[in-house]
């Protein structure tokens, strides 16, 4: 005579998992456990879905005695609550292991044969197959919660670093006025976004064992770096004391390094949404019909003018402090950001060629990244050189407009061909995307000479001589 | 000694004579006369025969700047300094009543020289008057200027003459 099954409290488990033990309790163990909800003879508990570890540890603490079977990916069961007899088995695991813990624990089933022909059966590839989806249904459960956790870790210090960033632009404007405080208000801002870039760092520790969570992760450093940049940026902005000479210097500090194209993650890391930063919002207005009415944006204290033609904007701002607000994203709900009609003569400022506007904030939105929907296997053309003495300069913005007024050129060819850093062939292109003077072309046949230049020895040497003179830094 | 030189050409005042004295490394030998004829409304000394400046590249190299003069009666001058030269820098001055006039005046007396070689274009004295802008210019001449580097430029200033003479000599650039 057969005896009562064992019964089984599960908390934890997944509606797909609780199903999958039901149907391997019933079918291969013979019958010999149940899961009920009350009155259990053992528990089995899955400590990662921590929505429910209220429930466990309620549970547990009126239980404590109750044989139970805590499962987990955390190798050191640190969220297991205090039991008296308790077993541990870490994932992945296999079913036929909670059978071998079931009967330790609470006696071998009756049916000792049909036991040892289950668990043959138990062992066949079809039962690995299940667990190993199991698996991945758990790691995905796992991932999808610590992802969501890092995520919103990184929103937060990215939050707050745009906070402490418009923090900057409030100091740099009040010490302006008091000239020499300006020192010790900037180092307080430095402070405070490294504090920002250490908590970003931070809270992005837990995230690291699962896949989703490293990219997560990854989100939160790259906010960190942008803190990071931004921050040493400002610190060679603010020491600067001619700023009309920023033209054709700084700002453009950006060393990013080279990445491998072909690897789609990679390419991901290089995206960003150029419409949640300045550079985003004066295109918007840039670019729409407001009749002849002067347009106006407010973000914080920051004030832009657009002129009736849309060909001029007056900003209240230096250039310093524009590219300080231009390098972070913007946030509606703090911004403050207004589209209103204001008159001319509101603001005294400098006034800013819209294209020389659209240029400098794109570039520094970007920070040699690339907009969402950029393909970078198209060919790029150019409509016509830019105005680049009136632009501001960047390595190798020549060698690539020469480039592609002659010959469109993808974007991954391009840094081949020209043999120069993929960063600026990716600004160059944003840059002339925000001006409107590079688009892709159709032919997506190859150039022939898709093969690195050779440098011109003679050519080389005329600039190295002439910007040697000039005492300019540029890479040639 | 291996030597080079760009020509550096435009209508009289575009500013060629203050560009070859901003670039070269010596002290530029102009042929400059007390204007006798229609020039002298637009200043007191005008080239004649040319302008001339140095670029000492390396110890046996060497590329010479040469600035044209700008009426066209001196025309002849253009196809003799123009022999034999890497490219031409065409300066045009925006307070003149029709640059885009000039451009296509100078381009096309230039016509067989730069189909050998390159240009680029310098829109001078924006300062003094800002339109047409370097937009109305593509606008006006389409075409004929749309794989031309097209910049403004103040004759006076080096960096933005060497950003022209850069483009140059990239548009020089083999395929």
């Amino acid at each position: 005579m057969m005896r009562e099954p064992a019964k089984i409290k599960v908390i934890s488990l997944s509606g797909w998992r609780e199903e999958k033990l039901k149907s391997f309790f019933q079918l291969e163990c013979d019958g010999a456990y149940e899961i009920i909800s009350e009155q259990a003879d053992l528990l089995i508990a899955d400590l990662d879905n921590f929505q429910d570890h209220a429930q466990l540890t309620a549970f547990t603490d009126k239980h404590p005695d109750l044989p139970t079977i805590l499962v987990s990916f955390d190798t050191e069961f640190t969220r297991a609550p205090q039991l008296s007899n308790v077993s541990l088995l870490k994932k992945p695991y296999q079913l036929n292991e909670i059978k071998k813990l079931l009967a330790s624990m609470l006696g071998a089933p009756e049916n000792q044969e049909a036991v040892t022909a289950t668990m043959a059966l138990a062992e066949s590839a079809g039962t690995r197959a299940a667990d190993v989806a199991a698996l991945a249904e758990a790691a995905a459960d796992l991932a999808a919660i610590e992802s969501t956790e890092a995520r919103a870790a990184a929103e937060e210090a990215e939050a707050a670093v745009a906070s402490v960033v418009r923090e900057s632009v409030e100091v740099a404007a009040a010490a302006s006025i008091e000239g020499s405080n300006v020192a010790k208000e900037t180092a307080d801002v430095v402070i405070a976004a490294k504090i920002a870039a250490a908590a970003t760092a931070a809270a992005s520790v837990e995230a690291d064992e699962a896949e989703a969570a490293v990219a997560a992760s990854e989100i939160a450093s790259e906010s960190a770096a942008a803190a990071a940049e931004v921050t040493e940026s400002r610190i060679e902005v603010f020491s600067e004391t001619v700023e009309s000479s920023l033209k054709y210097k700084s700002p453009y500090p950006y060393k990013r390094a080279d990445v491998d194209l072909s690897d789609p993650k990679e390419v991901e890391k290089l995206r960003y949404d150029s419409s949640k930063f300045l550079y985003g919002y004066l295109a918007k207005i840039a670019i729409q019909d407001d009749g002849e009415e002067l347009v106006g944006l407010t973000i914080d204290k920051a004030v832009f003018i657009f002129s009736s033609d849309k060909k001029t904007v007056k900003i209240n701002l230096s250039d310093s402090k524009l590219y300080a607000l231009s390098s972070v994203p913007i946030y509606d709900e703090s911004a403050n950001i207004s589209s209103r009609l204001v008159p001319w003569g509101t603001i005294v400022g400098k006034e800013y060629p819209i294209k020389e506007l659209l240029w400098d904030t794109a570039i520094w939105a970007a920070r040699c990244r690339l907009e969402l929907a950029t393909d970078l296997n198209k060919p790029v053309a150019l409509a016509r050189w830019p105005n680049m003495t009136r632009l501001r300069n960047f390595p190798h913005a020549a060698q690539v407009a020469a480039l592609w007024v002659k010959q469109p050129t993808s974007l991954i060819d391009t840094a081949s061909v020209l043999d120069i850093p993929q960063r600026d062939v990716f600004s160059f292109y944003v840059a002339t995307q925000a001006i409107g003077e590079s688009y892709y072309v159709a032919d997506t046949t190859k150039p022939a000479s898709v093969t690195k230049r050779k440098k011109s020895g003679l050519f080389s040497r005329i600039l190295e001589h002439l910007k040697g003179t000039d005492e300019t830094d540029e890479e040639l | 000694m291996k030597n080079y030189k760009i020509i550096i050409s435009g209508p009289v005042g575009a500013g060629k004579s203050t560009a070859v004295r901003a670039l070269s490394d010596i002290d530029v030998v102009d042929t400059d006369e007390i204007a006798s004829d229609e020039t002298k409304i637009m200043k007191a000394n005008t080239t004649v025969a040319m302008d001339y400046g140095v670029l000492n590249i390396s110890d046996n190299e060497r590329v010479h700047l040469y600035g044209t003069p700008g009426q066209e009666r001196f025309d002849f001058m253009w196809d003799i300094l123009s022999q034999g030269g890497l490219g031409l820098v065409l300066l045009v001055s925006n307070a003149y009543p029709d640059p885009f006039d000039d451009i296509r005046s100078f381009l096309q007396a230039f016509g067989e020289f730069i189909g050998k070689t390159s240009v680029v274009i310098g829109i001078t004295k924006t300062d003094e008057k800002a339109s047409p802008s370097i937009d109305d210019y593509h606008t006006e001449l389409g075409d004929l200027i749309r794989q031309i580097p097209v910049f403004e430029v103040d004759a006076r200033d080096r960096v933005d003459l060497v950003m022209l003479v850069e483009a140059l000599l990239l548009s020089l650039e083999p395929e």
